[in-house]
């Protein structure tokens, strides 16, 4: 293992002492679960940070509430405790099916809410070691000025691998953030910006608090993924659909999807294919949009292609099987 | 040798393993544990390129950082000409490992070791690496191993001139040898074949995959004398090959290995530990050396990646007429990869009379491999079971009664040369037939595939030492560091033996002080070899067992009998005397001659050949290209099975390992050959959760050559699965992958291909 750098590590136990820490340290990272920060801390990747803030002890943070319409949820609770909740288990089953679906039960143990919304972008050029980064002039998203992935590119393609974003969009997501003019709230949607470096659009003390979801009478939602591995590992393709029946038309259609771009994206202009049936000529054109909207960059060890064609696969079968009412498991 | 059949306390039975607590409390000690007061860290710089000659070495900035106590580079490492000796499955050339070890004028791959430091902390030890200056001239080099084949290729080695042809190339290529197994006429035999399946096959190099990554701690102290702790499968050979590197005695060399996280055949060799002492000797103060996990995939193993043609025929029977197979290994950055026994393994299973297989081995711009369970046999069954799947397909035969026609049986004289002896083929294949996995309904886009391998197993050198203690339980000393189980086996051995029970056993793995010469664990040959040594060390304790009551009682010693971990009169005196327990002898055993200790050395022969059938059962996803192992069976003839969990967990680590060879596990290399993926994270060994509880049959047909009946079983069971898998998916949706990893990207483009 490689050697971890020295800092200090704070612990605050309310959102007010935890900001203060961090207009005080401004060269300082925030801990959730530690599962991808400590390893890419202990590979180099980033400025070795003053120090971690550690938001697991502040209580306000660590709660699930709400009711079969309306959840909000800690950013410091844990994915395994998420995953279990039998509020979220009985109304916001897409959700536990995310939370549940991410790396493996170590890891969602340690891992927070916060942490796997804000996860940090990834991709074959940045997730190394300094030794690999340095003999390859390192790249545009920390170091370099070269995007190896696309060499002209100005913007950079590390892709977002969070699971619990794409659950939490289709379900109108919101998250409450802390800054410092105080709390506000904003859709999720707006919590990332599309550059893969600057991935989130938070000012630099800004921290994510909580988040909420909202389920509504007769809204179906799923989620599920593609990974090479069934467990330890990032989603080649995750996809998250809440859909409402109107008789036997579609009356609702929300989609998102990770691990193709440099957010989760939350499908655009799906409304258009509401109002008909679900047949092979509405998921042609949902194909189309999907194809439009996913990136192929070949930010992984799969092809960009390969995860755009498994995305489209998934969503296809999660909306057929969410309006015909069928079982959701996940894709083997 | 062969004891006569009597009931047997011990061998069979399940006991709980030795160091079973130590391992799940964690308390045992592994290679990385060891603290020694002053130590130093020791760190390695490493190559960031494929092949590039180094110009020149300036540690100066380096040796000028506080804290830093040494710095070396392949010149103080002395030069050795090329000399080959055995280790383990595979040989090793000194010079080259040497040059492995350290670079010398060139570096041969991405991670090659070309510095290494000793300093006070990690942290200055790795300042100091980033302060050593290289500079390289950065040269052409080749992945691929048929691209190294070709003329125009790269040269690795500009003295390298192929073996076994004639007359012996005048120009240097990348081909290091050339070896060949034939017999009958080939050409003849394929005229009178009714279907003939040609194909070529693809396999990736893939790593080992221990947990634990190499580590060493050294002492060396003024006198030159030189203490090492280890993760080794064989301290004998680390204190050989450290005393063969840096010119020393090997008496002034002594090696612990510590508990060993795994290591499939890839602790077989040494990476840091001549450099641990070599730092140590230097500064005079302990040094460990710990691989981080990128090193261990950079610079040490895996085995070869291999490009095959296979061709087979037969006639409308299923009687083979004749087998051809061409065999392209990988050897990395030096000669040496297992294409030999490869060749030697491709058509063992079989009583095939002409057959003609040539290998070649083939250096490229990667990491020396290094062996990896039943090294080179895997690579070549992955092609011959897979031609042999879809030769049965092409006769309407089914697959298992093609293998039953032309297998080999007692007295087939064996593709590689010899006539077997009693070997347990056809009964793994008969277990398989009548298993109900073999008949088990298949739904849609299912498929079910088996396929055959073979693994020699060896003997070799071995001691062992029974020291009986005061109260009557016995300490069993046993040179092999503990990788699957065998303290239990031996342990077992040896309380059959004194008819005693298991729990008054205990087995310690001695450090090359301690016990005498013993080959490393690898082979296959722990609980067959050592566990010879044991038998024999434990009836040495039984026949001053025996004296000892001869004494106390006044008679013969002939007259005194062995039962139930009793001495016993026999003969004239029988019932004269109460029977003397191990317990009473020890007791008294220093008023009768002295404490009482068994030895043996021995170098044992006839390791029986190991021979198994799998059954694996798929299900393809058509739109993803996904794979999901449904179930899995590995038979195997384990010729006796001392400790039968023990066994199973090797049949099922053998499967789970060659699944994730055949799925997913790949190096990726970038086009400047530079490893893009060395991490768990994206060379992806399979978890528990791709995997279906595999269940082991054992089948035992006994070895004569030991007192039990014991062949090795570690290494069968890595050989079929791939060939397994692939038969499997052309059973369940018609497209038949000859190209390793069957991802799912790879199995899409092949669906979308039509196969």
């Amino acid at each position: 293992m490689e050697l971890l750098p020295p800092f200090e590590l704070l612990r605050p136990t309310t959102v007010e002492q935890a900001l203060a820490w961090r207009l005080e340290n401004p060269n300082s990272r925030l801990l959730g679960g530690g599962t991808d920060l400590i390893v890419n801390l202990r590979r180099g990747i980033g400025e070795a940070p003053q120090a971690l803030i550690d938001l697991n002890q502040i209580d306000e943070m660590t709660v699930i509430a709400g009711d079969g319409a309306a959840l909000r949820i800690g950013a410091s609770v844990k994915l395994a405790a998420l995953a279990a909740h039998p509020l979220v288990r009985a109304h916001y089953p897409g959700l536990a099916q995310a939370a549940a679906s991410v790396a493996a039960a170590t890891q969602r143990n340690m891992a927070t809410v916060g942490g796997n919304l804000c996860l940090d972008t990834r991709c074959i050029f940045y997730n190394q070691s300094e030794w690999w980064r340095a003999s390859n002039d390192y790249c545009l998203k920390y170091g370099g000025s070269k995007c190896h992935v696309a060499p002209k590119s100005k913007v950079c393609y590390a892709t977002f691998s969070g699971d619990l974003a794409p659950a939490l969009l289709v379900l109108e997501g919101e998250v409450e953030i802390i800054g410092r003019g105080g709390r506000r709230t904003a859709p999720l949607a707006e919590l990332y910006s599309r550059d893969g470096r600057d991935y989130l659009s938070l000012a630099r003390e800004e921290f994510v608090c909580s988040v909420t979801a909202r389920a509504a009478p007769g809204l179906r939602a799923a989620y599920d993924k593609i990974r090479v591995r069934r467990a330890i590992e990032f989603p080649l393709a995750g996809v998250a659909v809440a859909l409402a029946r109107d008789g036997d038309k579609l009356g609702a259609l929300r989609v998102a999807v990770t691990g193709t771009n440099p957010w989760p994206v939350l499908l655009e202009e799906t409304a258009a294919l509401c109002g008909g049936g679900v047949d092979e000529a509405l998921l042609q054109r949902f194909d189309a949009l999907l194809k439009a909207q996913l990136m192929a960059m070949k930010t992984t060890f799969t092809s960009g292609h390969y995860r755009r064609r498994a995305a489209t696969v998934l969503a296809r079968r999660l909306v057929r099987r969410l309006f015909d009412g069928g079982y959701m498991g996940e894709t083997r | 040798m062969a004891t006569e059949v009597k009931e047997l306390k011990w061998i069979g039975k399940r006991p709980i393993r030795p160091d079973g607590v130590d391992k799940v409390t964690g308390r045992a000690k592994f290679g990385a544990d060891l603290t020694l007061p002053g130590m130093l860290v020791g760190k390695v710089l490493r190559s960031p390129h494929a092949h590039a000659r180094i110009k020149s070495i300036d540690t100066t900035k380096a040796r000028a950082l506080a804290g830093v106590k040494a710095v070396v580079t392949s010149a103080d490492l002395p030069e050795l000409a090329s000399e080959w000796v055995p280790a383990g499955e595979l040989q090793i050339n000194f010079r080259d490992l040497s040059s492995n070890i350290l670079a010398r004028q060139k570096v041969f791959y991405d991670g090659h070791a070309v510095a290494a430091v000793a300093a006070t902390s990690a942290a200055l030890a790795k300042q100091a690496l980033a302060l050593i200056e290289v500079d390289y001239e950065v040269l052409p080099h080749v992945i691929d191993v048929v691209a190294a084949m070709q003329p125009e290729a790269p040269l690795l080695h500009d003295d390298l001139f192929t073996e076994g042809v004639t007359p012996t190339p005048e120009t240097p290529s990348n081909i290091a040898k050339r070896v060949e197994f034939a017999r009958g006429d080939l050409e003849a035999g394929f005229a009178q074949a009714d279907a003939v399946v040609e194909r070529d096959y693809t396999t990736k190099p893939v790593h080992q995959g221990y947990i634990e990554p190499h580590a060493v701690v050294a002492s060396t102290s003024e006198d030159g004398q030189s203490e090492v702790w280890c993760s080794t499968q064989g301290q004998f050979s680390v204190r050989f090959y450290i005393a063969k590197l840096l010119s020393m005695e090997i008496s002034q060399i002594r090696v612990t290995p510590s508990e060993i996280g795994g290591g499939f055949g890839g602790k077989t060799t040494v990476y840091l530990e001549p450099l641990a002492v070599l730092l140590s000797r230097q500064t005079g103060r302990p040094v460990k050396m710990v691989m981080t996990r990128a090193e261990v995939f950079r610079a040490t193993g895996p085995t070869s990646g291999a490009a095959l043609s296979v061709k087979i025929g037969a006639t409308k029977d299923g009687t083979v007429t004749a087998a051809e197979a061409t065999l392209r290994y990988q050897a990395g950055a030096f000669p040496g990869s297992p294409v030999q026994p490869g060749a030697m393994c491709a058509f063992a299973p079989y009583a095939f009379e002409t057959f003609k297989v040539v290998g070649y081995d083939v250096v490229v711009n990667r990491p020396k491999v290094a062996a990896y369970r039943a090294p080179g046999s895997p690579i070549a069954a992955f092609g011959v079971e897979s031609a042999l799947d879809e030769l049965a397909k092409r006769l309407e035969i089914d697959p298992l009664a093609l293998r039953e026609k032309n297998a080999a049986r007692e007295g087939t004289h064996a593709a590689y040369g010899p006539r077997y002896g009693p070997i347990g083929f056809v009964e793994t294949l008969q277990a398989v037939r009548e298993h109900p996995h073999y008949q088990a309904p298949l739904g849609p886009n299912q498929g079910r595939g088996i396929a055959s391998g073979f693994w020699f197993n060896i003997g070799g050198e071995s001691c062992a030492m029974l020291n009986v203690a005061e109260d009557g339980t016995v300490v069993v000393v046993s040179g092999n560091p503990d990788i699957g189980g065998s303290r239990a086996s031996l342990a077992m051995m040896a309380a059959e033996v004194l008819g005693i029970d298991f729990e008054r056993v205990r087995i310690i793995v001695g450090d090359t002080s301690t016990i005498g010469y013993t080959f490393l664990t690898g082979g296959s040959r722990v609980t067959f070899a050592t566990g010879m040594a044991v038998v024999q060390a434990a009836e040495d304790v039984v026949r001053q067992l025996r004296e000892r009551a001869a004494k106390v009682w006044e008679i013969s010693a002939d007259a005194v009998i062995w039962e139930d971990g009793q001495a016993h009169p026999a003969g004239a005196n029988a019932g004269e005397f109460e029977p003397l327990s191990l317990r009473d002898i020890a007791a008294e055993a220093g008023k009768t001659g002295g404490p009482i200790c068994g030895n043996a050395s021995l170098n044992a022969q006839g390791a029986g050949p190991g021979f198994g059938t799998h059954i694996c059962d798929v299900e393809v996803d058509k739109e993803t290209g996904r794979v999901t192992i449904l179930r899995y069976t590995a038979v195997q003839d384990a010729g006796r099975a001392v400790h039968p969990s023990y066994v199973e967990g090797q049949l099922q680590g053998g499967a789970a390992q060659g699944i994730g060879w055949a799925l997913n596990e790949e190096y990726v290399y970038d086009e400047d050959g530079r490893l893009q993926n060395p991490g768990f994270l994206d060379y992806r060994v399979p978890v528990a959760s791709d995997l279906p509880m595999i269940e082991a049959v054992i089948v035992e047909v006994p070895n004569p050559n030991h007192p039990y009946g014991v062949r090795g079983v570690g290494e069968v069971p890595i050989v079929p699965p791939m060939a397994a898998v692939a038969n499997a998916i052309e059973n369940a949706i018609g497209v038949r992958m000859c190209d390793l990893p069957m991802s799912p990207p790879r199995l899409l483009a092949a669906i979308d291909n039509g196969g």
